[in-house]
Parts: C-alpha cells; structure tokens; sequence
C-alpha cells in the first residue's frame, strides 16, 4: 500500500510571487485518501489475514505519520528515504516504489490512492502498474476476495462497475470509499512500543548510486495558483418546498454537493 | 539551552487521534438533554471503551494503553473541550474510580477488576461524599461491620459520579468509628448488584447534565472481606492519593474548556463588526483575548508538569515501592495547585467570553451558556477551591515558602 503525507489544507497557502506551497512549518497529515485506502486495506486484512505493509517515499520526518498507518492497525511501514528522491516525480517514485516492493515486500496487491489532495497527481499507481505489467483497477470504493479472484466496485465518474481481476494486481482507491477507523490508545500505543518504522535509502534498495539520474524529473511543476473563490449572492422566491429544490438544482449542478446524476 | 517541554512522538500522535476523532465523531452529538436529570451518553461512552479510550493510563499487563498521566490528561483536556459532562464521566471511571484498584488492589482484585475497566465492558464510580460529610470527608458516617468472611455495610452516598451507571465502586467506609480518619476507614471494592445496594435519587442538576449524579443507599449490604482495598484502616489514604490524580485531570478538562472560550471569543471578533471594524481590533476586546490567553498557556505548562509528577508517584506506588511523604505531600501541593488555578482561570474565561460575545453569548444552545453553568462544579467537585487552599496554606506553612 502506497502512502504519503501532505501538508495539512487548513494551513496551506500559496506564494503568489513564487507560485510555490508555503510548506514552511505546516502540519503534516496523511493525505485524506491514503485513510480510505488504509481502511480497504485493513478490511482485506481482516477477511483474508494478508499482512498490510505501508510504503512511503520521502524525508526521515515522514517517520511520524507513517506511524499514522501503524496504529490503524498495519502491520510493517517503510520510508524510502534518501537525498537523491528528493527530485524524484511521480514516474521515478513509481520506478523505486517497484524496485521496494520487489526486495521488502513481494506483495499480491498494490493498493494506492486515486489521487493525493496537495497536487491532486493520480499517476503514480497507473505508472507503477504499467511498470510491473499488472493490470490495474481504479477508483475502487470496495474489495473482496473470491476464489482467487479480487472483485471490486469501481466508481467512476457518473456509474459504478463492478470488476475483477486475478492478483498480482495494483488499485487505486476512491476518495471517501469508507469511513476509515479511528485508531484505539492500544494502537497508538502499539505502532511506537512494538512496532518500527524500516527507513531504507539508496544503498538498501540496491540502486547503483551513480544512476542517480533516473531519479531526474521528466515532469517539473512550474507554478501553483490559488483559485479565488468569489462569493455569490441570488435570491431565490417562491414556496418554501420550491426553494428549497432550486437551490439543491443549483448546488448540485454548480458542483457544490453531492453527484450529477 | 531552554527548559523544553514537549510531548512524546506518541503522545502527540495520540493527541492527533483523540483531536480528530472527538472532533468528527464525537462533537456532532454532544446536544445536552435539558429535561429531567439529562440522558447519559451510553453510546458514546461504549464506544470510547472500544477505542481504549477508558484504560489509557494503566499499564497494558491489566488491559490498559500504558500511556500514563500525561495521555490520560491529554484526553481529558481535548474532551473537556467538547464536553464537560462526558468529560465528567471519563474522568471519574478513570481517575478515581479504576486508579485505586490499580495502586492497591491485590493481584487477585486487579486480575479480577481491571480488565474489564480498562477496555470498556465495564464502567467504575468512587463514593466518598455524604449528606453529612462533603469538604469534612472525616466525618463520614456510612459503617462498614466486620461479620464473619463479610463485612456489612449501612448509610448513605451522595453525588456519586457514574454512581447509578457503575459496575464496580470504590466505597469509603467507616470501620472504627473510634479512630475516625487515622485508621478508621476502610476502601471496598463494591459490585453493582450486591444485595443491599440500591440507588436513590439521580441529581437533575444546572451543569455537566449529561453526566449522572446519584445518591446511593446500602442497608445491611453485605460486602465480602475479600473485597477490602488496601489496608482496613488506611482508606483515606486510598482516596486522597486517587484524588491527587484526579484533580490534576479535572484542571486538564478546565484547560480544555477555557481553550474553546477563547477560540469561539476569537472566530466572534473576528466576524462581527461594529463602527465599520472588526471586534477584534479594538484594544479593550485584545487586551481580555490577551488575559485569557496567558491564563491558558500558564496553565497548561503547570497541569502537564503535574501529570508528569503524578505519573512517576503511582507508578512507585504500584510497584510497592517506598514513596517517601515528602514526596506524597508534594504531589498534594501540585494538584491542588493546578485545580484551584485551572479550575478559577476557567471561570475568568467565561466571564470574558461572555463580556465579548455579549447578548449571543447566553442564548440557548451557545457554547458560552452552557460552559457558564458546566464549569461551576469544577471549583466544587474533587475538593473546593477552598479545601485545596488549605492543602496548599498546610504546605507553605510547613516548608516555610515555596520550594
């Protein structure tokens, strides 16, 4: 299961000057979906007694929301951490994300959020599913085993479809797909006490130091801008009940709640 | 190099987790039932019991989350933002209800009891007060007679916290009428049920509604001797040490109230204009913004440094190690302290909060309005504002000052 952490929305700002994140000082967080995807995780655990491995690329600091995933209730957590991923894009993530998988943890699925909510990025599970050549289901809202075969509810857009594929396999896993638990005082406790975060750098991985360049960016961010939110004011007249379905309209078809049918 | 104060990794990934969930799960529901003596919140307190969130300070060898005082109040402090009566109720399984099981049970009463307290199944109540004996605990009157392998148990308790919810009671008796305090009182370990037991009135009260206050009556209860904690005899030493730890709790849960009175002071300045300016840019309305803040920020620095010194004290006396009285008179000095001062901060608070949230402060539903009438028995229960200045008066007198 891939994870990440980003920095916390409440707090985020954007440098109009530099088109950067203000990232200085701000709170981490797992990225929000990560939890759906934990969650799904930790369900397909449960039914099948599969081991839920947590695997992150990024700074020594991450340590702390890794442990995040470890007292949910996952079982080991790695952090591939090492000066020369700093640069690394989502294609150099996924390329070391499959040499990691590979050598810590052989899995059967791969599981990864549909998107992370500080760059709203989907690729690195597609990309690391083209590089491993395992097929790929994505915007998974449920899992389950049978007979061999791991099915699932895909909600894509306007429709649900139901599929299934046979491990290995990689899916992406929709944002608010479950309610993600709470973990207890006994977790928390767990993931520090008797439970380690395995840090692995270059050297671990088995990369030849020199290739550094692979981990080179082929996508660069050029400027993140803020989008102003313009507050609008209608008046709508009628009956109670009228009003009341016009504004629901009108909420649902500026995007505001819920799904257009 | 500073003096830091920090909390642990752990502790602070565990104040992320109590933060969030109470949040999210919790704050939506905490509507006060204002009718008759309110409605316990048995859902929400089963389900704190699932997340191990009623065992968090005891070692994990009884069930408990080994998180000691410090997450204990953490808790507590985050809940008494939300939700002083549930915050009652954690408090009192916790603190005083389940800790002297802890440092004095025998193995036997702790294999016995403490799993089932510490992961929710059951829920545990402490009875010292009665009509006739408040600040005076002394002068409890509720007998306890030793007869054969029982001993019987006559009187009344009043304003037991969880007193009509509680599966097991820690129960002050008195054994010796003729040695009073100084080894005349006994703890019990009381189960609900026991034939004898019943329960009396339950307090439709102005704050904490959702908590229940019950009065208990026991004629001719009989309770097994087995069921004696500590020593017979030494059951004032058995309260006033849970009630050190109590209190340090119950001023978390004043930080934790006062820290919403100031957050709901500042999204009100912020959004309410007057004379074409926000609140909030007025000095009279900074300068209280300013008090209350220094308030809390003090507060909370002395309340951790407590729950620390606590936290080493049980542990000593759990471990049936020697706790030197020098030490023990320490602790009392810094509970008290710490609850006196919390517990009047937060009424400072709320006068503020009122004074700058003004006529919307006291209307129904307001989070002013109800902390106005929740904090008030936090200068009253564990000990009065008054009797927690003659513990600390008894201290300076005797060291000469402070040390």
């Amino acid at each position: 299961m891939l994870v990440q952490r980003v920095p916390d929305p409440n707090r985020i700002a954007v440098d109009r000057k530099t088109g950067k994140l203000i990232t200085a000082d701000i709170p981490y967080i797992l990225n929000p979906v990560d939890l759906n995807t934990i969650e799904l995780a930790l369900q397909l655990k449960e039914a099948t007694a599969a081991e839920v491995v947590a695997l992150s690329i990024d700074e020594p600091a991450a340590e702390f929301e890794m442990r995040e995933a470890l007292a949910m209730g996952c079982d080991r957590a790695l952090l591939l951490a090492d000066e020369a991923f700093e640069k690394a894009d989502t294609l150099a993530q996924a390329s070391l994300f499959r040499t990691a998988l590979d050598r810590f943890v052989k899995p059967q699925v791969v599981l990864a959020a549909s998107r992370s909510i500080d760059h709203n990025w989907s690729t690195v599970g597609p990309q690391l599913a083209q590089l491993l050549d395992w097929p790929l289901l994505i915007e998974a809202e449920s899992l389950e085993l049978r007979e061999g075969r791991l099915g699932g509810v895909a909600h894509t857009g306007a429709y649900r479809a139901r599929v299934e594929a046979e491990p290995p396999l990689v899916v992406t896993v929709a944002r608010d797909a479950n309610r993600p638990r709470t973990p207890s005082s006994w977790g928390v406790a767990k993931a520090f006490d008797e439970k380690n975060v395995e840090v692995k750098t270059l050297r671990d991985l088995g990369v030849d130091p020199t290739t550094r360049k692979t981990f080179e960016p082929k996508t660069r961010l050029l400027r993140v801008q803020q989008q102003d939110i313009k507050r609008e004011r209608r008046r709508l007249e009628g009956e109670p009940a009228e009003v009341g379905r016009l504004l629901a309209r009108r909420l649902v078809d500026q995007g505001w709640v819920g799904r257009r049918p | 190099m500073a003096i830091e104060f920090t909390f642990t990794p752990k502790q602070q990934m565990f104040q992320r987790v109590v933060r969030n969930y109470l949040r999210l799960e919790v704050w939506p529901n905490v509507d006060e039932d204002k009718s008759g003596h309110g409605t316990f919140p048995k859902k929400t307190i089963q389900e704190m019991g699932k997340l191990g969130l009623l065992g968090i300070p005891f070692p994990k060898e009884y069930g408990g989350a080994g998180l000691g005082e410090i997450g204990y109040c953490i808790f507590v402090e985050e809940i008494g933002r939300i939700d002083a009566s549930i915050a009652t109720i954690v408090a009192a399984h916790q603190s005083i209800g389940t800790t002297p099981v802890w440092l004095f049970g025998t193995e036997d009463q702790r294999r016995k009891y403490l799993p089932g307290l510490t992961d929710g199944r059951h829920l545990a109540a402490f009875a010292l007060t009665e009509p006739t004996a408040g600040s005076d605990a002394a002068s409890i009157k509720t007998q306890a007679r030793r007869e054969g392998d029982y001993y019987i148990v006559n009187g009344r308790k009043l304003w037991c916290t969880n007193g009509d919810q509680a599966d097991v009671i820690v129960l002050t008796c008195v054994t010796d009428p003729a040695l009073g305090a100084r080894g005349g009182v006994t703890s019990f370990i009381l189960e609900k049920g026991t034939k004898g037991f019943s329960i009396g009135t339950i307090e439709d009260k102005m704050g904490i509604r959702n908590s229940s206050t019950a009065e208990l009556i026991f004629e001719d209860c009989a309770i097994p001797a087995e069921n004696v904690l500590g020593r017979v005899g030494e059951g004032f030493i058995v309260a006033l040490t849970a009630l050190d730890g109590g209190r340090t709790g119950l001023a978390a849960g004043s930080l934790g109230g006062a820290q919403t009175l100031l957050e709901t002071s500042i999204d009100y300045v912020r959004s309410r204009r007057r004379h074409g300016q926000p609140l909030s840019q007025e000095q009279a309305v900074q300068w209280r913004l300013a008090d209350m803040a220094v308030e809390i920020n003090l507060t909370k620095y002395a309340t951790y440094h407590t729950a620390a010194l606590v936290d080493e004290y049980y542990h000593l006396i759990a471990g049936g190690k020697h706790v030197p009285d020098a030490l023990r008179d320490k602790i009392s000095m810094n509970a008290a302290t710490i609850k006196v001062f919390a517990s009047e901060m937060t009424a400072r608070c709320v006068e503020s909060a009122l004074e700058i949230q003004g006529g919307s402060s006291i209307w129904d539903r307001n989070r002013v309005e109800r902390a106005w009438r929740d904090h008030i028995i936090a200068e009253i229960y564990e000990g009065t504002s008054e009797i927690q200045r003659l513990i600390i008066a008894r201290d300076v007198l005797k060291m000469g000052g402070t040390y």
